[in-house]
């Protein structure tokens, strides 16, 4: 078998889906600066792209396409800045996951604000749920090490700070069912 | 809600844009089928709701990266859930046996409604696929809609993971020279 035959094995692998996790990264990693391979892959997601057909359609919830513009708007600000630093396929998705890791950080770092600067502000005994809420976000970061900042990626601080408000939020807006299973979730997480 | 490719490639462009209104255009007309086929890999709603918010956002994110001389709307879109559900899917690995079907189950050729909607691509395909022996057959449905590992299917057959790894490869690219593209 020759190394030809093998990668196109590895990226026929891939787009199945039958690849192990360090793999998968691997090639993603090479996909952004190797254009030959972008294209071997992107010419198997064709090939296996109609078993799409088969698989029947589920409606998602009805509440996610209001989730997904509100979370756009989140992030109107960077987009706005950066709207046409897009040609080349990859560079922009790092530049853009760094600056949603700042914007994220930025949130996170202004909610915390909000009541380790007023702690006393609130009323006792009138919004009950807010102050439950607020300090299981606080919980969440005080026990997420802070050492674990210099050890993971600025993707994976985005997503776990975005996960963290999304948790804050839905236990905000009462859905406890959503914010338990946030917060049991970035619980398990490990780094 | 049946959109032609012209009107996906058309929302595509309005979306890189910055177009709300294509956007949700957009969301309408594809997000019934990459939901199914992220809960499919995922098997589980709320672990699944999320990874459609991702795949949207990627798209509102990404949309001029689609380029519509290279592909169909469609397949990049579904590329882009795929991938992100199988990510997801793998930072839980491993997952139990128990998580998987005891047997495939997809649309039949026999019934009538499901035949009625298969593109030519697909029915090409599953010639192809006919050509491999059933059970290679049902290892590559499994690991396309379910996204199992060479592990997973190692446990579930009782074989060596090389044995599947040489299985998998062999099989993929008795597809790619049947389907001659």
């Amino acid at each position: 078998m020759t190394e030809e035959d093998d990668i196109d094995g590895l990226v026929a692998e891939y787009a199945l889906g039958s690849l192990s996790p360090a793999e998968r990264r691997e090639l993603e990693a090479r996909r952004r600066t190797d254009a030959t391979l972008a294209a071997a892959i992107e010419a198997w997601e064709r090939r296996l792209a109609p078993l799409s057909e088969q698989a029947p359609g589920v409606a998602p919830p009805a509440h996610l396409f209001g989730r997904i513009l509100a979370r756009i708007a989140d992030q109107g600000a960077t987009r706005a800045r950066m709207p046409e630093v897009v040609p080349i396929r990859g560079g922009f998705g790092r530049r853009l996951r760094l600056a949603t890791a700042v914007s994220a950080l930025a949130a996170c770092v202004a909610l915390a604000a909000v009541w380790f600067g007023h702690p006393q502000t609130q009323p006792p005994g009138t919004q009950p749920t807010s102050v439950s809420c607020g300090s299981r976000y606080k919980d969440f970061w005080e026990q997420f090490d802070r050492q674990k900042y210099a050890r993971i990626s600025a993707e994976q601080l985005a997503g776990l700070s975005r996960m963290a408000l999304r948790a804050y939020d839905a236990c905000e807006a009462g859905d406890e069912q959503d914010a338990r299973a946030l917060f049991d979730r970035l619980r398990r997480m490990q780094f | 809600m049946p959109v032609s490719r012209q009107d996906l490639v058309a929302a595509l462009q309005q979306t890189a844009r910055g177009d709300q209104a294509a956007f949700r255009l957009l969301y309408e007309a594809t997000s019934l089928k990459l939901y199914g086929i992220i809960v499919r890999i995922l098997g589980r709603r709320d672990l699944a709701d999320e990874v459609l918010q991702e795949v949207y956002i990627r798209v509102w994110q990404r949309a001029g990266d689609f380029d519509a001389t290279s592909g169909s709307p469609i397949t990049w879109l579904a590329a882009i859930a795929r991938n992100l559900a199988l990510d997801e899917a793998r930072r839980k690995s491993p997952r139990s046996l128990d998580e998987f079907p005891e047997v495939l189950r997809l649309p039949s050729e026999d019934d009538p409604a499901a035949a009625q909607e298969r593109s030519e691509e697909l029915k090409r395909l599953e010639a192809c696929l006919d050509g491999l022996e059933a059970d290679k057959k049902e290892l590559v449905l499994l690991v396309y809609h379910y996204g199992m590992t060479r592990e997973e299917i190692s446990g579930r057959i009782n074989r060596p993971v090389a044995t599947v790894k040489t299985w998998l490869r062999r099989s993929l690219a008795q597809l790619r020279d049947c389907l001659g593209q």
